[in-house]
This record gives C-alpha cells, sequence and structure tokens, in this order.
C-alpha cells in the first residue's frame, strides 16, 4: 500500500483537533522533542534568539524579544527559557511578525514552525499505520 | 559557537540572504493580512496546470509563508506554509530557477521529504519570484497528490502568471 495522503494537501477543512498547549510535560514522551517521520524538532526562544542574532545582528535580540513578550503578554525572561511553552513562544513570534525588516521576517518564519510542531503533534504517532492497515 | 540554528540555512551565504530577506521585508506582506489580488492568481494556476493546489510562496529564514494559497488545508493551511528545510520552493530560490517533479518519489531531490513520505506530494511545478534588484523572494508554484508531467504550455502559463504575480508586488515597493 502506498502512504497515506495527509489531508493537508487535498481538504481546506481542518481534519484534527489542536492541542494548544504542548509544552513539554504536556506534549509526553510520545510525542518527544521532535516530530516523529518529520524530524521538526520543538521550537524554542533560544532558537528564535539565534536566529536574530545571526541574521541581523545590529538588532538588540534580547530587547526586541522582550518588546514582543510584552506585546503578547508573555514574560521572555532573559530570551534564554528554552521551557516557554509553545503557545507563548508563537504569541511572541506572532507579535514580531508586525515588526519592520528582518524582525517581521523571523517572527513569521518563527510562528509556521511553531504553528506546525503543533499541528503535527496533534496527530497520533501511529496514525499512518493505523491507516495502513 | 553556538549550535547550528535548525531549519533553512545551511550553505547560504548569509549576507546575501539576509538582504534577499529584506527585499520580503520591504513587501510589507509578513503580517497575515489577506492579499486579494493573489487569492484569483492561485485559483489560475490551479486551473490552467490542472493541479489540486498552487501557492504564492515566500521562502523566509526558517520557513515557506503562503501569502495566498488553494487547495491547501490541515496542519499547512493552518501554519499558511511549511518549515523551510521541506520547501520544494526553497529549491528555486536556491538554484534561482525552475523546478519541476513528475513524480516525487522517484525524484532524487525530495524522495525523502515528509511533505512526499507522509503528505502525499507527487509533483510540484514552481517557478522564481524575482525582484528588479535580483532577488528571488519566492515562487508561484502548483502541485499534486498524484504523479504528473508538465508540458511546455503549462510551464508558459505558470511563468507568465508568475510575471503577474511580481507586477502586483512591485507595486507594493513604489506605490503610484
Amino acid at each position: 500500500m502506498g502512504p497515506r495522503v495527509n489531508p493537508a494537501l487535498v481538504d481546506p477543512a481542518p481534519v484534527r483537533a489542536v492541542t494548544r498547549d504542548l509544552a513539554p510535560e504536556r506534549a509526553g514522551p510520545a510525542a518527544g522533542p521532535t516530530i516523529p517521520g518529520y524530524g521538526l524538532a520543538r521550537p524554542s526562544l533560544v532558537e528564535l534568539r539565534e536566529r536574530l542574532q545571526r541574521l541581523a545582528p545590529e538588532v538588540d535580540a534580547v530587547a526586541a524579544l522582550t518588546l514582543a513578550g510584552a506585546r503578547a503578554g508573555v514574560d521572555v525572561g532573559d530570551a534564554a527559557d528554552a521551557d516557554l511553552g509553545i503557545d507563548e513562544l508563537a504569541a511572541v513570534a506572532s507579535a514580531m511578525t508586525v515588526e519592520r525588516g528582518l524582525l517581521g521576517v523571523i517572527g513569521r518564519s518563527m510562528l509556521i514552525r511553531a504553528v506546525s510542531y503543533v499541528e503535527l503533534a496533534s496527530v497520533p504517532a501511529n496514525a499512518g499505520a493505523q491507516e495502513a492497515a | 559557537m553556538s549550535a547550528e540554528v535548525p531549519g533553512g540555512l545551511g550553505g547560504l551565504d548569509l549576507g546575501c540572504e539576509a538582504a534577499r530577506l529584506q527585499a520580503i521585508a520591504a513587501l510589507g506582506l509578513l503580517d497575515g493580512a489577506p492579499v486579494p489580488e493573489f487569492d484569483a492568481l492561485v485559483r489560475d494556476v490551479s486551473e490552467r496546470l490542472g493541479v489540486a493546489s498552487a501557492a504564492v510562496s515566500l521562502i523566509l529564514d526558517g520557513a515557506q509563508y503562503f501569502i495566498a494559497m488553494h487547495g491547501l488545508g490541515g496542519w499547512i493551511g493552518k501554519a499558511r506554509g511549511t518549515p523551510r528545510e521541506w520547501a520544494f520552493c526553497d529549491r528555486v530560490v536556491r538554484t534561482q530557477a525552475a523546478f519541476e517533479v513528475r513524480d516525487a518519489t522517484v525524484d532524487p531531490h525530495v524522495a525523502h521529504n515528509p511533505l512526499v513520505t507522509l503528505d502525499g506530494v507527487r509533483c510540484y511545478l514552481g517557478v522564481p519570484l524575482r525582484t528588479r534588484d535580483g532577488h528571488v523572494i519566492g515562487t508561484l508554484c502548483g502541485l499534486d497528490t498524484v504523479a504528473r508531467e508538465f508540458g511546455d504550455a503549462d510551464r508558459a502559463a505558470i511563468r507568465a502568471l508568475a510575471a503577474q504575480a511580481m507586477v502586483t508586488l512591485e507595486a507594493r515597493l513604489s506605490p503610484t
């Protein structure tokens, strides 16, 4: 039997419930740090900060994240907190998307990675096997 | 040294990439506001190519962002894009040339891509969206879950529509 076809590509309607809070303790060991099959690592505030530092070294990354966090109602601390909830990270990234320049680019980019992670993590790990059977 | 930031930037000159990303930023399209003029364009791509899905994709630092899409739902629709490392469109940006896949399961560039192995993408045709300054900011593309061959008429059609898209995009940079 061929690989399953994900409705993401053929059905405009959302087909699975979305897990809105996937902090590590709730994602559980089955989800792990990466999405099975996809290999997508859980995005983190540290990753966001490193993207800023790499692509926009002229920007004070910690200050930018602090401002975005304030807009989103999220305390980003010293921007080194790798355990920030994925929803909170998405909120910070979303707040960055209205910024001009590379901040907006990096914010949108991180928002897509965070939403992809949340959406894919909500798919049961053995769904493909069940459908194939 | 910090660890490699996951997803998307491998093998790129960061200076050039930052300039390309600045060109994207200048369009002012990143806040998620709808761009209605592109909705008709992606429907047109879908109809003319006879594919189920089409998109205007901007390649960002770590993701592709669909500023318009047709026939894409589920997690891709929710995210309005995908991580960059899975984006067929990223190959268009890196090579600055069109990319065409007839059967993704046997194409060495994408056969192991999860969009193929898990999401069922089989065919793809994407052409560059290039600014006057020469930056390839993304693609206009069509794709489907069935393998198929594209012909000269398909290639001509999508190139013409991409040129139309760039007129619209460049107008955002120099409004009259």
